[in-house]
């Protein structure tokens, strides 16, 4: 019989150096899971993505037992990465700080797929321009 | 130790605008993020500008609004966040545990049970990793039952230090232990003192380059892959002809890699062990 899932929990967490120190510790705490053996195993999967936010959904069952499933990093990660920046802009309304091509919106578009809530690849790249035009990223036609 | 307080930045975002706002709130020193029904909840350390962060996040929330964007700059609240045993909902469940047929990991508030075989470890773990339940701690610990009498050891990346007491508790000659995170180390003596057992082990805060010239009959390491293989070379430096070599944190995904660096540096592996997804190796040391 499936266990019983009691929480879902979305962090979003540095690749390979998680700890029981905010946000992990408050939000798996509160739940009875054993901090340090996610983050262990965390860690493990994640060692090789250094320097990376990673995105992670976390299964919490009624036994205090937990999964968890690491996704692609964020948009806006692989945004400043396409657009060779390392901030995005803190008044995008005013300050465009970079452009990114539409072929590299498409390339991001495809790898975030599995993780947005979109359609298809069209609605994935509208996704992507969004979060590009407010972080002051152009998109080039 | 006294303990670290956190601040806590929490923001209202729609699907439209939780990829933007999160990613400028890393960009803000925050150093991670809860996602939860509609809002973002970030965490900065305590000594972080608290005023700066939200004047500028403010600036850029009317920033994106001004470009159509459904933000809403009240929406900000900051709270200072005291740092505590977040484990202590999970320690409620820790009860007594075998790890094998002559050892048992107990929690410091638990009665030994009448039952006990003759090495009963009590551990508080706190904030530190490692209290037998995790597949690599027992596996360590089972393959290190009953080797360490008369030996020295090493113990890298100690954590609550049960693989130190482990080997102090079955009579090693000499125990050192080591951590990168001085409140595991800090954990570990505790745990150490609790088991009336810690004039027989060397805690320290810090990494391998601090062992220079001793030599360990005995070396465990329970880290994670790119750690262990980065200081294979230590390992063998430090450890004695032919010596006992035991590590785990290594995903069964990795075995082949780990086997590979395990040969390259002159380990010979004697035996694997597998329980859920993790691996632990043993090997002795060839010329």
């Amino acid at each position: 019989m499936a266990k019983k899932i009691v929480g879902l929990i979305k962090l979003q967490i540095p690749a390979g150096s998680a700890n029981p120190s905010p946000p992990v510790g408050p939000a798996l705490g509160q739940h009875g899971v054993n901090i340090m053996e996610f983050c262990k195993t965390f860690n493990a999967r994640t060692q090789d993505r250094q320097g990376l936010i990673i995105p992670v959904v976390i299964t919490v069952y009624a036994d205090h037992s937990f999964t968890f499933i690491t996704k692609t990093p964020p948009a806006a990660v692989l945004l400043k990465k396409a657009a060779g920046i390392d901030k995005g802009s803190g008044e995008p309304n005013r300050n465009k700080i970079g452009q990114v091509k539409r072929s590299q919106v498409r390339e991001i578009a495809q790898t975030k797929l599995e993780d947005l809530n979109a359609n298809d690849v069209e609605m994935a790249m509208r996704m992507i321009e969004g979060t590009a035009r407010s972080m002051g990223i152009v998109i080039e036609e | 130790m006294k303990p670290e307080n956190w601040l806590e930045v929490i923001v209202a975002v729609t699907p439209e605008t939780t990829e933007s706002i999160g990613n400028y709130l890393f960009e803000a020193g925050s150093v991670g993020i809860v996602e939860q029904e509609g809002f973002l909840h970030a965490y900065f350390p305590a000594h972080s500008d608290e005023a700066g962060i939200k004047k500028q996040l403010s600036q850029y929330l009317d920033s994106l609004k001004k470009m159509g964007y459904p933000v809403d700059s009240s929406s900000i609240t900051l709270t200072d966040l005291a740092n505590q045993d977040w484990n202590s909902e999970w320690k409620k469940g820790f009860k007594p545990l075998w790890i094998s047929q002559n050892i048992m990991v107990k929690p410091t508030w638990c009665e030994t049970p009448a039952n006990a075989p003759a090495v009963v470890i009590a551990i508080d773990p706190e904030m530190a990793f490692g209290t037998g339940t995790h597949a690599t701690t027992s596996m360590c610990m089972t393959l290190m039952d009953g080797r360490t009498c008369g030996k020295t050891i090493l113990d890298a990346g100690t954590g609550t230090g049960i693989l130190a007491i482990l080997a102090a508790m079955q009579g090693a000659d000499r125990v050192w232990a080591f951590d990168n995170d001085p409140v595991a180390t800090a954990t570990a003596k505790k745990n150490a003192a609790q088991n009336e057992i810690q004039q027989n082990i060397l805690f320290f805060t810090g990494t391998l380059s601090v062992v220079k010239n001793s030599q360990f009959d005995l070396v465990v390491a329970n880290i994670n892959r790119s750690q262990i293989i980065s200081m294979l070379p230590d390992f063998y430096r430090l450890l004695n002809q032919p010596g006992l070599f035991i590590l785990s944190g290594i995903l069964d995904s990795e075995k082949n890699l780990v086997t590979a660096a395990l040969t390259q540096n002159r380990f010979q592996i004697t035996a694997i062990t597998q329980k859920d997804e993790w691996l632990a190796f043993e090997c002795t040391k060839q010329l």
